[in-house]
């Protein structure tokens, strides 16, 4: 299903987190970093459309990319970045664990979708059912339900936008524990604000 | 419908972020619904606005196509409950998801269903002489050999065998999701996609033979409980080819010849081949397979090299190659004794036995 331009912007988003931290450091707002981020992943989806050869470590990658949004972002603020080549160390070690993270975290996924789906909302606890463990189509959800189309797509929305953020976007330490605590461990010998 | 971003100014744009994305999720969710050709030209013209907005969309598609695994919770009775997912449940414990196909005689006969704290075990069980194949609801196999037994639980997580006697051989379906784990008393063996045998030696030492992939391993302590089965700090890789045996308190990876490890799997097609074993080796693999014993009453041929390929249940051939070949022969069969074959040397062929 995915494109072969889509690659890049595909496997990012397996460390969502990790970008969010790093934009972070420079934005310091939660707001500012769902913008920088989106910006991110807009510039991964454009690399990955290009012919520039294939990038060996897309976690690698995707923190630069990461990084020279914030740059272009506080330049335009006209904000001077301190403490990046420190930065920049601290991230590179984010990725000897790629591939080892890889294999540990994947088992978790059903079981850590499974909790973010019980947080729902009833409704759309069970249209999101209906619809994902059932395969049924959401006309027939409808039906079954007696509600209108209209509002299992709401239900529907709500249900895809949860799970995305329960997929991408882990607290600080619950998917990449190891990762985050070395990284974290470096923001604090740098900035001693984390 | 969805509502567009502001314009691109070419730098990075405020507080549209979370309106790509709840447009995005909106068209996700309409165009999988009922879309018509109208609908798929607003999308593809929402697209091309803005590069974010493709991305925002891709972002949210591939949590919705992960989305796809819930179906793995589809009870397999068919009944359909809206509120399967609901907290109350305690989901991981329901019976009905649980894998039940591929029950053996064993669980028919009673030894199947037995609850542990959340998921059930299916048995399964060999006796001396038989092999058995099971493919396990997960597309996984199992080759059971001789006088085995081994339990195993799929669940929405993982994939727990435990051997508890004997010898298998575990061919593994890819399942990224649940890693699939095979814990004997002293050892547990993880593993993704590989074909491996795991047996209980008779010091209760574990032997793995790796036929294809890679594993994890390392030892644990016996009585170790699936709960706190994560692999110890001690543990080892290996890949096809190897051997690993893990005893009390180590763990052993050895690399072997080509040809080792198919020669030693050929049990899976009934067989036993040996390539330089002495004969007590033999004769205790043999034994494995059998409930008429091989013995070996002249020390002085223990150490004796055989090889060559043999039924496994089917002593008789062995011993007439043994005699043709090797120098070894069986005594007078004792009045009365039809369960043991006793090997001598030619030497002390005729000479009476006590």
């Amino acid at each position: 299903m995915a494109k072969v331009e889509e690659r890049y912007l595909v496997q990012a988003l397996e460390f969502e987190g990790v970008l969010r931290a790093c934009l972070y450091r420079y934005a310091r707002n939660t707001s500012d970093v769902e913008e920088l981020l989106q910006e991110t992943y807009a510039r991964l989806l454009t690399a990955g459309a290009s012919n520039e050869p294939e990038v060996r470590s897309v976690r690698a990658f995707s923190l630069t990319v990461a990084r020279n949004v914030a740059f272009d972002w506080l330049r335009h603020k006209q904000v001077i970045p301190i403490e990046l080549v420190a930065d920049m160390e601290a991230m590179d070690i984010l990725d000897e664990r790629d591939q080892i993270d890889a294999i540990v975290n994947s088992h978790q996924e059903l079981t850590m979708l499974i909790k973010a789906v019980q947080q729902l909302p009833e409704r759309c606890r069970q249209v999101f059912t209906l619809r994902k463990v059932y395969g049924y189509s959401q006309k027939e959800i409808a039906a079954r339900m007696n509600i209108s189309e209209n509002t299992v797509e709401q239900q529907l929305i709500k249900a895809a936008r949860h799970c995305a953020q329960a997929l991408f976007d882990q607290p600080v330490g619950e998917r990449h524990a190891t990762l985050f605590d070395r990284f974290r461990r470096r923001g604090q010998t740098h900035d001693g604000s984390e | 419908m969805p509502r567009c971003s502001t314009a691109s100014d070419g730098g990075v744009r405020h507080m549209t972020a979370a309106n790509d994305i709840s447009a995005a999720a909106e068209w996700l969710i309409r165009l999988e619904g009922q879309s018509s050709p109208e609908m798929w030209d607003g999308f593809q013209a929402w697209l091309a606005t803005d590069k974010r907005h493709e991305a925002a969309f891709i972002r949210l598609r591939t949590a919705w196509t992960r989305c796809d695994q819930f179906k793995r919770l589809r009870p397999a009775d068919g009944r359909v409950d809206r509120d399967l997912l609901a907290q109350r449940s305690t989901l991981l414990s329901r019976r009905q998801w649980l894998v039940t196909a591929g029950a053996t005689a064993a669980s028919a006969a009673g030894l199947g269903w037995m609850h542990s704290e959340h998921e059930a075990w299916t048995y399964y069980e060999t006796s001396i002489g038989a092999s058995q194949i099971t493919t396990l609801a997960d597309s996984s196999a199992v080759v059971l050999n001789t006088n085995s037994r081994l339990r195993a639980r799929l669940g929405g997580e993982r994939r727990d065998i435990e051997l508890v006697r004997g010898e298998a051989l575990f061919t593994v379906a890819q399942d990224t999701v649940r890693p699939f784990h095979v814990k004997t008393a002293g050892a547990l063996v993880r593993a993704l996609a590989t074909e491996f045998s795991v047996r209980i030696l008779e010091d209760q030492s574990t032997e793995v033979l790796i036929a294809a992939g890679r594993i994890a391993i390392g030892a644990i302590t016996p009585g170790s409980q699936w709960g706190l089965a994560v692999l110890p700090a001690s543990t080892a890789n290996a890949s096809a080819g190897d051997s690993v045996t893990v005893g009390s308190n180590s763990v052993v990876v050895k690399r072997q010849p080509p040809s080792y490890i198919a020669r030693r799997l050929s049990w899976t097609s009934g067989r036993i081949t040996f390539d330089g074993e002495t004969l007590a080796e033999a004769v205790r693999e043999f034994n494995r397979y059998n409930h008429r014993h091989l013995s070996i009453a002249d020390p002085a041929i223990a150490s004796r090299q055989v090889g060559g390929s043999f039924d496994a249940t089917d002593p008789e051939s062995f011993v007439a190659a043994l005699e043709k070949n090797f120098g070894v022969f069986r005594t007078p069969a004792v009045q009365g004794n039809n369960d043991e074959i006793r090997l001598v040397s030619s030497e002390r062929r005729t000479q009476p036995q006590p």
